[in-house]
């Protein structure tokens, strides 16, 4: 018996017992020139392989994972999927939040006004703030300093979800919430249009507003 | 079983794949927060099920346009979420599809493009070409074309032609399976695939372990053989 026919039905006995293999265990341990036929025989198994029967406590540990996370909160919030795709693209180009924020805020000209922009990029990460309300010179700013295109981010914010439409749900409320409404957003967000500075027309005041 | 709204607050994570795409596909059209709920649980509930096979086809990705580039470790988990991102952007738009094989053949055709998006921008690093890293293989719904350079021309042409296409790609399982000439190798697939260990299925054929094993690579090769040659 081949090394690699070996090594593909440990994968598989693993997989269907639940273990959660990983992938690269199993290449590590192959010859060097067979590594990708058994990459191409796992992902054929991977293409048919039935669901593991997880045990409840597995399964919350993989509803917990960060990427199924991320994903959850973009389909319940207001932010389309910005807050999956922000900060992926943050980690990408290797920058901090108040990096980006630094960034943008020189982009769009308002220096002095970094705290404001500061709260408005943490809610769009949380998925707390209407996309439709951010305009274009902010998406093109943020494109600007993430490494993006303006149009992957747009088309990422016109992601509808469940946030924006009818009422919210519930499910997991909290993950998003709870960054939701500090004071000053609170008071910010009851202030009536007339009263909006140009940080407030910028991220709410819809696509073309803040253009010059 | 039919699934109904209120089984999410309930248990959801008892329903089986077929049970939570139907439940995902009939709530998320609703309007109240209890169907919005189910649908966000079903959700949840079904892509993590999906997490390891989902990573697992990112570390056995071959980006054999680019000279079998794969996707670096280190970058898994970037190009993970990608293809989630992707996967809620189709569902969104143009999956209608209502059984687990279809969610996991979108999903599938969502974690190819991620991990080809991902290659091609490494491929142009290392390159130092001085072209933009934001042109993307297809959409974000993964259904059209974005912005392509002459690189990776031919892969555009190979997608338009639907050489991903979901609904292929399950027919192809099907008429696979259907089709493989050696019915050891037909049973043994099968009974893999329906969860039993390489040990189980030699005692329930009659066969050594090792047969089991190596039926199980030819099954597997052959299979990726026949997919390709369809696609």
């Amino acid at each position: 018996m081949s090394e690699i026919e070996r090594l593909l039905s440990e994968f598989i006995d693993a997989w269907n017992a639940g273990r959660r293999p990983r992938v690269e265990d199993y290449l590590d341990r192959a010859p060097a020139d067979e590594q990708a036929e058994l990459a191409a025989q796992i992902e054929a198994f991977l293409d048919i392989a039935p669901t593991p029967d997880y045990s409840l406590e597995t399964l919350e540990e993989l509803m917990r994972e960060p990427a199924v996370m991320a994903t959850v909160e973009a389909l319940q919030g207001k932010s389309g999927l910005w807050p999956s795709l922000l900060p992926r693209l943050r980690r990408r180009a290797q920058l901090r939040r108040d990096e980006v924020v630094e960034g943008i805020v020189e982009r769009l000209g308002i220096q002095g006004q970094e705290e404001k922009a500061a709260q408005y990029v943490h809610e769009l990460e949380a998925g707390t703030l209407e996309t439709s309300g951010v305009s274009r010179r902010v998406i093109e700013a943020l494109a600007g300093v993430l490494g993006a295109s303006a149009e992957e981010l747009e088309r990422a914010a016109d992601f509808r979800g469940f946030g924006t439409s009818g009422a919210a749900p519930a499910y997991l409320r909290g993950s998003a919430d709870h960054v939701a409404a500090p004071r000053e957003a609170a008071d910010r967000d009851e202030l009536p249009p007339d009263e909006w500075d140009e940080v407030d027309r910028l991220f709410r005041g819809g696509r073309e507003e803040g253009g010059r | 079983m039919t699934a109904q709204p209120n089984d999410a607050s309930d248990r959801v994570e008892l329903l089986s794949d077929d049970e939570l795409v139907a439940l995902f596909q009939r709530c998320s059209k609703g309007r109240s927060p209890a169907e919005r709920n189910a649908a966000v649980r079903a959700w949840h509930v079904l892509i993590a099920r999906h997490q390891d096979r989902i990573v697992g086809w990112v570390a056995t990705f071959r980006f054999e346009e680019g000279g079998d580039v794969v996707v670096a470790p280190g970058d898994r988990e970037d190009v993970v979420q990608q293809a989630y991102e992707r996967c809620l952007a189709k569902l969104e738009k143009t999956f209608r599809g209502t059984t687990a094989a279809e969610f996991r053949a979108a999903l599938k055709q969502c974690v190819r493009y991620a991990c080809m998006d991902h290659c091609r921008r490494e491929m142009r690093r290392e390159m130092g070409l001085a072209s933009s890293i934001d042109e993307t293989v297809g959409t974000a719904d993964g259904d059209e074309l974005g912005r392509l350079d002459d690189e990776i021309a031919r892969i555009a042409a190979r997608i338009e032609s639907g050489r991903f296409d979901a609904a292929l790609t399950i027919d192809a399982v099907s008429r696979v399976l259907g089709d493989l000439a050696n019915e050891d190798m037909k049973i043994v697939i099968r009974l893999t695939m329906e969860g039993y260990s390489s040990k189980e299925i030699a005692a329930a054929i009659g066969k050594s372990v090792a047969n089991v094993d190596q039926l199980r690579s030819r099954g597997m090769r052959e299979l990726r053989r026949r997919i390709s040659r369809d696609e």
